[in-house]
C-alpha cells in the first residue's frame, strides 16, 4: 500500500495538491493511504521549507507544487 | 519558518552555513543567524541536505540559496551544487581578506561581513 501525505496548513493549493494525488491513486487503481500533515512543527521536521508538498512512502518528492494526477503518477510507480 | 505557496510561485531565499570547526567556520556560523535575525532569509539546515535527506533536498531545490563558506574548501557550495540548485555563495576568507585560523571572531567582524552580505546581495 502507498502512503501518500500532502504537507500544508489547508491552503487552496494544498487542498488541490490532495484531490490531484486521490484522482492519481484512483486511476492507477492502486492501494493507498492518504494523510494531510498540517501541523507546522512535523512539516519542518521533514525539512520541509516550502509548501504544498508531496511524500509518498515517507519520501518527499516535491515542495512548493500542485503537480497534476499525471506528475503525481510517475511517483506512484 | 515554513512558507506556504500560495500567493504565488515565490522562490524563498533560504541562508545556511558550512559551521565549521574553524575560526572562519565559526564566523560563518555567527553570521548566518544574523542573517536570518536580519530577515535575509529562513534559516536551513546544510547537514539536512549533506545526509540526503528528502525533504531538506527538494526545499533546497526549489529554493534560492544562500550559502556562507568559512575557507575556500567551500563545502557548503559543493553540497549544493550537487542539486544543480540555483545558489549565491559566499566565502568569508576572500569576501573579508582573513585567514584561517588566524581570524579573532568578534562582534565587529560578524557586523561587517553581514553588511558586506547584504550589500553583496543586494547588487
Amino acid at each position: 500500500m502507498k502512503k501518500i501525505q500532502i504537507l500544508g496548513t489547508g491552503c487552496p493549493k494544498c487542498k488541490q495538491l490532495t484531490e490531484n494525488a486521490e484522482k492519481a491513486a484512483k486511476e492507477m487503481d492502486i492501494e493507498y493511504q492518504i494523510e494531510k500533515v498540517t501541523d507546522i512543527n512535523k512539516i519542518m521536521d521533514f525539512g520541509v521549507m516550502m509548501t504544498p508538498a508531496l511524500a509518498i512512502d515517507g519520501e518527499v518528492k516535491t515542495v512548493g507544487k500542485v503537480l497534476s494526477p499525471d506528475e503525481i503518477k510517475k511517483y506512484l510507480k | 519558518m515554513v512558507q506556504c505557496s500560495c500567493g504565488g510561485d515565490c522562490k524563498e531565499n533560504l541562508v545556511m552555513a558550512c559551521s565549521g570547526v574553524a575560526d572562519v567556520g565559526e564566523l560563518s556560523d555567527k553570521v548566518y543567524r544574523k542573517l536570518i535575525k536580519d530577515g535575509v532569509g529562513a534559516g536551513f539546515c546544510l547537514a539536512g541536505v549533506g545526509a540526503d535527506i528528502s525533504g531538506f533536498v527538494q526545499s533546497a531545490k526549489a529554493a534560492t540559496n544562500i550559502v556562507i563558506d568559512g575557507c575556500p574548501v567551500n563545502c557548503g557550495k559543493k553540497i549544493i551544487d550537487k542539486l544543480g540548485a540555483e545558489v549565491k555563495s559566499f566565502t568569508l576568507t576572500k569576501l573579508m581578506n582573513l585567514e584561517k585560523g588566524k581570524t579573532p571572531v568578534t562582534g565587529e567582524l560578524v557586523e561587517a561581513t553581514v553588511n558586506k552580505i547584504r550589500e553583496e546581495l543586494s547588487k
